[in-house]
């Protein structure tokens, strides 16, 4: 079963990469990586469930706040504006 | 049993994430990748991270999942929400085949959404007396002037003509050269609206032709933007 989860997770993720390195507008690969960020999240709970180590839980919500502010950031030059605006 | 429920959940989850991500492949413009992405996304993660939750129980293992659902059903949306305001803001385009753009029509609107584009040029060696008869069968009040490669030299319209012809000069001999305005505000197609409204009313213009490497494209007339300004109107009514 968890060799399930890991291939088509890891597809997944491979589709995300594909639209990072296609674009072809700055926009698609700032969705794309805010995607990657969210399935990887998704990726570390199935590991630590797995592995029954809950420090793989810990990365999971820190990647999940990381992807946030960074595509919040992103989203904001892309907008013209500075993050604090 | 909590395993069996756990791992469907779970089965459930990376579906959703496959097919979001397939989406993300397969949809024509950032806003249907967004929207397709995004939604599919969450939903299958949540999944996941609630199957996990099921498994684990009150571990510190289940609660850390129920909390990082918590994080993710607030910064996702929002992510989202932003990424698709900048994509518009950065003039990432619409697909082709979208069929609305309420967005834009209440804040963006360029001189290629507005301007006339079955535009009437006369060339600048013309008679006069043609380009009238040219005015008056094709029910415009201007039109662009263009050398023999199409590029634009400047405007003729009604009242140069008018003009000329009260200046006392003979009109029949005249070249449309000789009394267009030569002097043209032009506006490439990717102008914002407003600025093309400030221009005409600043300069008490009636017309302004959309110019894209020195040809013209098309035009916009007063009539123009008091057209796109009622239909706006209709819009904001009906939504």
């Amino acid at each position: 079963m968890i060799n399930f989860f890991v291939v088509t997770l890891l597809l997944s993720t491979f589709l995300c990469i594909w639209r990072i390195g296609r674009g072809p507008t700055p926009a698609d690969r700032t969705v794309a990586i805010d995607i990657l960020g969210i399935v990887v999240v998704g990726f570390c709970a199935i590991l630590s469930m797995e592995f029954k180590q809950d420090f793989y839980m810990n990365v999971a919500i820190a990647w999940s706040l990381l992807a946030f502010i960074g595509t919040i950031a992103l989203a904001k030059h892309l907008e013209g504006k500075y993050f604090d605006e | 049993m909590n395993e069996i429920i756990g791992c469907a959940l779970i089965t459930i989850g990376v579906l959703f994430n496959l097919g979001g991500c397939i989406g993300l492949i397969r949809m024509p413009d950032i806003y249907n990748r967004l929207q397709a992405a995004t939604k599919c996304v969450t939903l299958g993660t949540c999944s996941i991270l609630f199957g996990v939750f099921v498994y684990a129980g009150f571990t510190p293992l289940g609660v850390k999942a129920i909390l990082c659902i918590v994080f993710i059903l607030i910064t996702s949306p929002t992510a989202a929400h932003a990424l698709a305001k900048g994509a518009y803001k950065d003039g990432v385009k619409l697909w082709k085949g979208s069929v609305a753009d309420f967005y834009g029509s209440e804040s963006i609107l360029t001189a290629r959404d507005i301007m006339n584009k079955e535009i009437v040029t006369v060339k600048c060696d013309t008679g006069v007396s043609d380009a009238m008869k040219l005015l008056v069968e094709m029910k415009i009040s201007g039109m662009p002037v263009v050398d023999a490669d199409g590029n634009i030299v400047g405007i003729v319209s009604e009242k140069d003509i008018i003009d000329f012809f009260a200046g006392g000069k003979n009109i029949t001999k005249a070249k449309v050269r000789d009394i267009m305005t030569s002097e043209v505000v032009s506006f490439s197609p990717e102008t914002d609206i407003n600025k093309i409204a400030k221009a005409i009313t600043e300069n008490k213009f009636r017309r302004v032709p959309i110019v894209e490497s020195g040809k013209p494209v098309g035009i916009i007339s007063r009539r123009d933007i008091l057209q796109i300004l009622a239909s706006v109107k209709d819009k904001n009514e009906v939504s």
